[in-house]
């Protein structure tokens, strides 16, 4: 008889030759995408991807549209703040939005935030960010299960398992200056706040591309994708939250929420991002 | 309107990673749920998701695990919500689940497999059934070697345990 393991990659080869070969065309899976990116929109920001996996011809196609216009939460019908859902393994987060913040993901070409990921040489995906009257250089990003990043090898790390364990490696980084961490609380949710700038001479993380030449890497979002940048002459506010949520897909148990700008602009920026964070809340999925 | 924009470099690339990850999101997907349909829905669900963040992609590798823990996080949630969905079934309530499988009806391990907590069953699929090596397996979860072990340790001593798996 087979050991258990044998059986387990037994099954592997029998489910090989049942799966489907390849993705084909649903109007399920079609009318699924158009209905979640309309809830995702929550009727104040407007849909830019939209996907064709097999195509309706039978042909294998995959295409993006990017037609659709971002428009920044102040121009649209609302006119005042609009709903945004993230969704992450376990829990979705909402908040209200007002131009002059809007979605990153849903600006118009060419935006900084394009440009500078038309130079980055890693994977840039699942980012969550809003972006500041439409300049990349002042935004609000979210990361759920982040990972504090080694100078040596510019390389997530899986040490940091707690708000407090990533805030004393953020701490020691010697690439980063940051302030002794305050307890705060963000969206009904515990959180340490710090500042973060980077020092002068700072160690970029250069094999994360051109992009950030001058830019140290305060969190990854993997041990080989980046995650919070910090620009020369900018400065992060940080929230490590504590997450109470925690479920059976995060690694570790924090949730984390910066704002970025340009030193003379922070202090504005921030204000302007605070009725974002006091309208943060936090579903367990 | 949706269409393909023409000579968009993007968008070739990212058809290139469907071509080459497609076949196997829609395996893994197929291995973490049982379900044909289910798992067509699953791995397009996980292409749109890195579509709707997708800028330039130069690395295939990251790629891969970004794909695949996208994979087998959207088919844990197909569990929590189908198991929802019994629940309230069982109230008396008329919802209709989707949770009917192909694989499982006719195999008793993949039905103790899917009694497996989340993790320990995304472990042993991704390790045993999908044949990925344990720091592989490990880089896809973001969790340490040790954890991995851990997991699948715990996973294999649950399934040996299961009366409907006879070891």
């Amino acid at each position: 008889m087979l050991d258990l393991e044998d059986r387990l990659k037994e099954l592997g080869d029998t489910a090989a030759r049942q799966a489907p070969s390849e993705l084909r065309p649903t109007q399920r899976a079609l009318r699924r995408i158009r209905v979640g990116r309309a809830v995702r929109s929550g009727g104040v920001l407007v849909t830019v991807a939209a996907l064709v996996v097999g195509g309706f011809t039978g042909a294998r196609s995959l295409s993006r549209n990017d037609a659709a216009p971002i428009r920044p939460a102040d121009e649209t019908e609302n006119k005042g703040a609009g709903a945004l859902t993230y969704s992450f393994p376990d829990v979705e987060v909402s908040l209200h939005v007002a131009g002059p913040w809007a979605e990153h993901s849903a600006l118009d070409e060419p935006t900084v935030a394009s440009r500078i990921a038309k130079e980055f040489s890693g994977a840039w995906v699942g980012r969550k960010a809003l972006v500041f009257d439409r300049n990349f250089a002042e935004r609000l990003e979210l990361d759920g299960d982040p990972m504090s990043v080694s100078r040596s090898a510019c390389q997530g790390s899986l040490d940091s398992a707690d708000p407090e364990a990533l805030a004393r490696e953020i701490r020691a980084h010697p690439d980063l200056a940051a302030t002794a961490p305050v307890r705060v609380s963000v969206g009904g949710v515990d959180a340490l706040q710090l500042d973060v700038t980077a020092v002068p001479g700072a160690s970029p993380c250069s094999k994360w591309g051109p992009a950030y030449p001058r830019a140290p890497m305060v969190l990854a979002q993997h041990a080989d994708m980046p995650g919070a940048a910090l620009e020369k002459g900018s400065r992060m506010r940080l929230y490590l939250l504590d997450t109470p949520w925690r479920g059976e897909n995060w690694s570790r148990r924090v949730f984390a929420l910066w704002i970025v700008a340009p030193e003379a602009r922070f202090e504005h920026v921030v204000e302007a991002a605070q009725p974002i964070l006091d309208s943060i809340e936090f579903h367990a999925a | 309107m949706l269409g393909r924009p023409e000579g968009s470099l993007r968008s070739t690339r990212f058809e290139d990673l469907y071509a080459a990850h497609g076949p196997e999101a829609l395996r893994v997907a197929y291995l973490m749920t049982g379900d044909r349909v289910v798992a067509e829905d699953v791995a397009q669900e996980a292409f749109v998701r890195l579509l709707k963040g997708f800028h330039n992609l130069r690395n295939p590798e990251a790629f891969r695990a970004y794909l695949l823990r996208t994979v087998t996080n959207l088919a844990n949630t197909h569990f929590r919500k189908a198991k929802r969905e019994r629940d309230l079934a069982d109230l008396g309530t008329e919802l209709r689940s989707e949770d009917a499988v192909d694989l499982g009806s006719r195999d008793m391990l993949w039905s103790a497999l899917r009694r497996l907590p989340a993790r320990q069953r995304t472990a042993l699929v991704l390790h045993y059934c999908h044949d990925l090596s344990e720091q592989q397996t490990a880089d896809i979860m973001q969790i340490s070697l040790k954890a991995l072990k851990s997991l699948v340790g715990r996973g294999l001593a649950k399934l040996r345990s299961d009366e409907g798996v006879t070891v």
